[in-house]
């Protein structure tokens, strides 16, 4: 660690800083204009001279390593008359149209000028009259007031890797461009917006009607993604006019489009703005009070004519941690039935099931930093920049800046492909034949961590017995990948120091979702990647409070913090002070069957729309309509609210206070930004107040009364504070210490299993493998309330490669209509590389489209056919 | 005794005779120093064109917070407030929005009649601030 002076004062710098880091450290200030901590150093402004004694000619601080022994001065007579010089070089041909710049007031032209007391420059030019850039969606650039510092075309290639912006022309013309042609091809994250130091890049959405001093900041999370990154609200006059970032977050101050632009779905004007009740066939508005009583007498009648048990409730990740509690407490102990579940049943409870059974980890292994510095990563079944874009960056990051390597295996290409060491295109289904694939040859080559293996694990002689049965050649046709493609990733993987594995939706939600996620745990377990700093498994789920729902309990099989009723029930009666429901309780498809046969009479549901986001949508809309009582609660009307007997407005993210958990068990804090518009309410004071109106109430008034409840109820949130929950949060991460039970004491255990083949009926009827996914920028449906986003991606549509569409005579953009045995949907059709042929890929997030409604239970992937729209009829 | 009384009825007579110090307002008018900070007025360019770009600087400064902006763009991209509303009854005439605009777009007339009957009167709008203030409280009645 190298000590040094700077101005006098003595400063330990660490290996690697500069001296602009280590004067930071110190507490010295040095003017800076092109550096951004985010980016390299790109040196352009030489506005951060320093003098170094010994060295003749001025250094720029910002680029320069601190070294042993070096005495700095950085406020001598020759560094003032630098910084000087190149303010007014700055300023010489600069528009100073401070007041209609959107950077105005948080410019760092103005602070620098103002700080180093410059009031003008004796180098008038004549000034630039460029015109600005303003055909670019949500982003415009203005070159006038640019001063080339490269700061957003670094953070655009290092942070992101879009690459969408480049430095054009030389000298004096030297202006920033797109990257090719004239089209900007951005991921539309806003980070080169965040990073300009002037107005140049800016926010189209706010820059003309808030200026930066008028909007107050409220720091809090994004809640649209699993990755929940921290973020700040700005507000004017009650109203949402931009989203900010602050550099020192856990997610550096980096958002995806969704995070930066997505705010508009608050102020959408669809919200619903009232109570809702079924009158006369029809949804007419109606006071508070009155949905209460309606849904309380409903509920209690039901409750008394067919018990608790004829109840159901359905949950959403998209509520806050206070929420799930609230509403499972509300069942437990109020209606007196285990009957809640959430579309975690199909991601997130395999994963956990999984994992519990193996490591007993519940859900990811290690922190989203940790990914920075493991030596190989494979990613399977996801495409992260995608799904969790804060997570992407980190293993780009990873891959790029840190040489980890990056093996990419999935049926379509995804995002990460140009950065991968190794891209295995395999058929969709045969992650898990994969991992086997990848397992065996690693056993054969003897890369196997023995010792961890010994120590840590049980079951490893199934465990090796399954892996010498089965045929490499089996594997390699079953998942379509080449013998030497599988080899070098085994090798890859197996010889890594740390290796990590992340998958997501395509794993997990396959029919054999559980089976898959067990064996790439195997292959974690036999390589020894648990349990060793920057190694581990990352399961990645869509959408943003998936983990708190369940850890909140929101499921039959477990209390919260996932607590058994047998151990458990003496805590919850005390606090309850009522007496916990003995009955086993209906997941998802038991609610449906009971719907089906009479057995579940009414259904309440908080937040989320099952007819868009569950499988099999079709049988679940049949059963719905059956129910007598259909409650909901929700901020937007969707195809579930069209079919309810009651409807309640709730208050969207920005205008509650909670907490949530991100896929790193992160719990962090949600502030309200806004007070909650129109009439609507949190969901858990909705909650709360049919409680009261059915006479028990839960006694929650403040939404601080709730967290301290689940610090008493829940073990792992023992000892937290609602309060001191604010910046980075608190990663807590659930733990299952092996009992009797399948580790046989030990740590892990191995899980040896086979996966079936996919059924393939119906080949020749329906020719085209369909996967669901999402679009880049849309988060579940809820996004597509968001004018910007829709800016971006407007309306579902069908990727397919265009070797298909040929043979199938569809052009480029041409409607067609998609079929499965069980459903089908019309949409646009989009010519894409990314699929291999005889495969179709389609955005879920669009409820109009019902994608689930072509799925039969459990799974993501269908068959389809395609049809020209318009010759269905001649069919 | 006497004297004391004289000396008062030398002062009376003395103000019987001079000038008037009243006015006999509204026939006649005070006329006011030409920096009197009256009601304001939004000024325009040559061609007609509202001079404010919609900063907020006069918004933001004004220590009655009586000024609120809505802004706007015209196709080239220029800035102007779609909305201009300053709350003469909060006002306290301070001046400071005239000091900060940079584009002297917000200026102080010398008019000083400008109470009315409802506070809501007192509200004016952009086009209200875009014309003089009319003179008021015109008499036919000779003054004297
Ligand atoms: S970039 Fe800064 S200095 Fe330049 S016009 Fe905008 S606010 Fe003023
Ligand atoms: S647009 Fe902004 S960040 Fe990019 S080079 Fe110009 S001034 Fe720097
Ligand atoms: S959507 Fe996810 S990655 Fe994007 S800003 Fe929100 S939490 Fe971060
Ligand atoms: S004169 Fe003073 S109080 Fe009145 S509008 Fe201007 S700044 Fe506000
Ligand atoms: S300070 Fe001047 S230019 Fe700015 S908003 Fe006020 S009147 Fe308009
Ligand atoms: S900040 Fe160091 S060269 Fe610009």
């Amino acid at each position: 660690m190298p000590m040094l002076t700077i101005d006098d004062i003595d400063v330990t710098a660490d290996e690697g800083m500069t001296i602009l880091e280590a004067a930071g450290k110190a507490g010295i200030w040095i003017p800076t204009l092109c550096y951004y901590p985010k980016t390299s150093p790109s040196d352009s402004c030489r506005v951060c001279a320093v003098e170094i004694e010994g060295i003749g000619r001025p250094m720029t601080s910002c680029n320069t390593i601190a070294a042993e022994g070096m005495r700095v001065h950085t406020d001598t007579p020759r560094v003032r008359a630098i910084r000087e010089e190149v303010m007014k070089l700055v300023l010489m041909d600069h528009p100073l149209d401070c007041p209609i710049c959107p950077a105005a007031g948080e410019c760092e032209i103005q602070n620098l000028t103002y700080r180093l007391g410059i009031h003008g420059t004796d180098l008038p030019l004549e000034r630039r009259t460029d015109p600005i850039v303003g055909h670019w969606p949500l982003i415009e650039y203005n070159p006038n007031l640019c001063i080339t510092c490269l700061r957003c075309v670094k953070v655009c290639h290092e942070v992101i890797g879009a690459s969408a912006l480049a430095l054009k022309d030389v000298g004096y013309n030297a202006r920033i461009g797109t990257r090719e042609g004239d089209t900007l091809w951005c991921d539309f994250c806003g980070e080169c917006v965040e990073a300009c130091p002037t107005g140049a890049m800016s926010n189209k959405t706010v820059k003309r009607w808030a200026r930066s001093w008028e909007m107050t900041k409220t720091p809090t999370i994004c809640p649209l993604c699993s990755a929940g990154c921290r973020m700040e609200i700005n507000v004017k006059d009650g109203r949402i006019f931009r989203i900010t970032s602050n550099i020192d977050t856990h997610n550096s101050g980096t958002l995806c489009a969704g995070g930066r632009f997505g705010y508009d779905l608050v102020h959408h004007e669809e919200r619903l703005d009232s109570p809702l009740l079924r009158r006369n066939g029809r949804l007419e508005p109606v006071f508070w009070e009155v949905g209460f009583t309606y849904v309380a007498e409903n509920l209690k009648r039901i409750v008394k004519e067919s018990g608790p048990d004829s109840v159901a409730g359905l949950a959403s990740p998209r509520l806050t941690n206070e929420d799930c509690y609230a509403f499972q407490k509300f069942f437990r102990a109020v209606i007196g039935t285990n009957n809640i579940d959430s579309e975690a049943r199909f991601s997130y409870l395999r994963v956990q099931r999984a994992m519990e059974l193996t490591t007993g980890h519940m859900g990811t292994t290690g922190s989203l930093e940790d990914l920075l510095d493991t030596d190989a990563v494979l990613v399977i079944g996801i495409d992260p920049l995608e799904e969790t874009p804060a997570l992407g960056w980190k293993v780009k990051l990873a891959a790029r800046r840190y040489d980890s390597n990056l093996i990419v295996a999935n049926s379509r290409e995804t995002s990460l492909d140009p950065f991968a060491r190794m891209r295995l295109r395999i058929r969709p289904y045969s992650e898990s034949e994969l991992a086997l694939g990848m397992m065996k040859i690693i056993l054969d080559l003897d890369l196997w961590d023995g010792k961890f293996v010994r120590n840590n694990t049980a079951n490893f002689l199934p465990m090796k017995n399954l892996l010498d049965k089965i045929s490499l050649k089996g594997i390699l046709r079953r998942t379509g990948v080449t013998e030497e493609g599988l080899r070098e990733a085994a090798l890859i993987f197996a010889q890594a120091p740390r290796a990590s594995i992340i998958f997501g939706g395509d794993v997990i939600q396959q029919e054999n979702g559980l089976q898959c996620v067990m064996n790439l745990v195997n292959l974690a377990l036999l390589t020894g990647n648990l349990d060793r700093d920057n190694a581990g498994i990352y399961p990645i789920f869509e959408k943003g409070n998936i983990l708190g729902l369940c850890d909140m309990g929101v499921m039959p099989e477990y209390l919260p913090g996932y607590q058994v009723a047998a151990s458990a029930r003496g805590t919850f009666e005390r606090v309850w002070k009522t007496d916990l429901p003995y009955t086993k309780g209906r997941t998802v498809p038991d609610i449906v069957r009971g719907l089906e046969t009479g057995d579940v009479r009414a259904v309440y549901v908080a937040g989320a729309d099952p007819l868009t986001d569950y499988p099999n949508a079709g049988r679940l809309a049949a059963a719905l309509e059956k129910a007598e009582l259909l409650v909901v609660q929700d901020i937007f009307p969707s195809p579930t609210t069209r079919i309810a007997h009651c409807v309640f407005p709730a208050a969207s993210f920005a205008e509650k206070d909670g907490t949530m958990t991100n896929i790193e068990h992160r719990i962090q804090r949600l502030n309200q930004a806004i007070p909650p518009l129109g009439p609507s309410m949190p969901d858990w004071n909705i909650l709360e107040q049919v409680s009261a109106a059915m006479g028990s109430s839960m006694g929650f008034f403040d939404v601080s009364d709730v967290f301290r409840e689940m610090t008493l109820t829940i073990p792992m949130y023992k000892g937290l504070k609602f309060q001191t929950l604010q910046g980075d949060g608190r990663i807590v991460r659930p733990f299952v210490e092996a009992g009797e039970g399948v580790r046989r004491g030990r740590r892990y255990s191995f899980a040896p299993v086979r996966t079936m083949e996919a059924p393939e009926k119906n080949r020749d009827a329906f020719p085209l493998e369909m996967t669901a996914g999402r679009s880049m920028y849309h988060f579940g449906s809820i996004s597509t309330r968001s004018r910007n986003l829709l800016g971006l991606c407007p309306e579902g549509y069908v990727e397919i490669n265009p070797q298909d569409a040929d043979a199938l005579d569809i052009g480029d953009g041409e409607r067609v209509e998609v079929r499965s045995p069980v459903g089908s949907f019309v949409a646009p059709v989009k010519y894409s590389g990314r699929v291999s042929p005889g495969m179709v890929y389609v955005p879920a997030n669009f409820p109009e489209l019902g994608v689930y409604r072509l799925f039969e239970e459990n799974t993501t992937v269908c068959r389809v056919k395609l049809t020209r729209y318009g010759e269905v009829d001649r069919v | 005794m006497i004297i004391p009384l004289l000396q008062g009825l030398k002062l009376t007579l003395k103000y019987f005779f001079s000038g008037k110090v009243t006015m006999e307002y509204p026939e006649k008018k005070w006329d006011v120093a030409e920096r009197w900070r009256g009601r304001h007025v939004l000024t325009k360019h040559p061609s007609g064109k509202i001079r404010c770009v919609a900063c907020m600087l006069c918004a933001t400064v004004c220590p009655a917070e009586c000024i609120s902006i809505e802004a706007a763009a015209e196709p080239d991209n220029r800035k102007y407030p779609e909305k201009y509303t300053l709350d003469l009854g909060r006002c306290i005439f301070c001046g400071y929005c005239v000091e900060v605009c940079p584009k002297e777009a917000i200026e102080m007339t010398t008019a000083y009649e400008i109470s009315e009957y409802s506070r809501e009167d007192l509200i004016l709008e952009k086009e209200q601030l875009l014309e003089p203030p009319a003179p008021r409280y015109e008499t036919k009645k000779k003054a004297g």
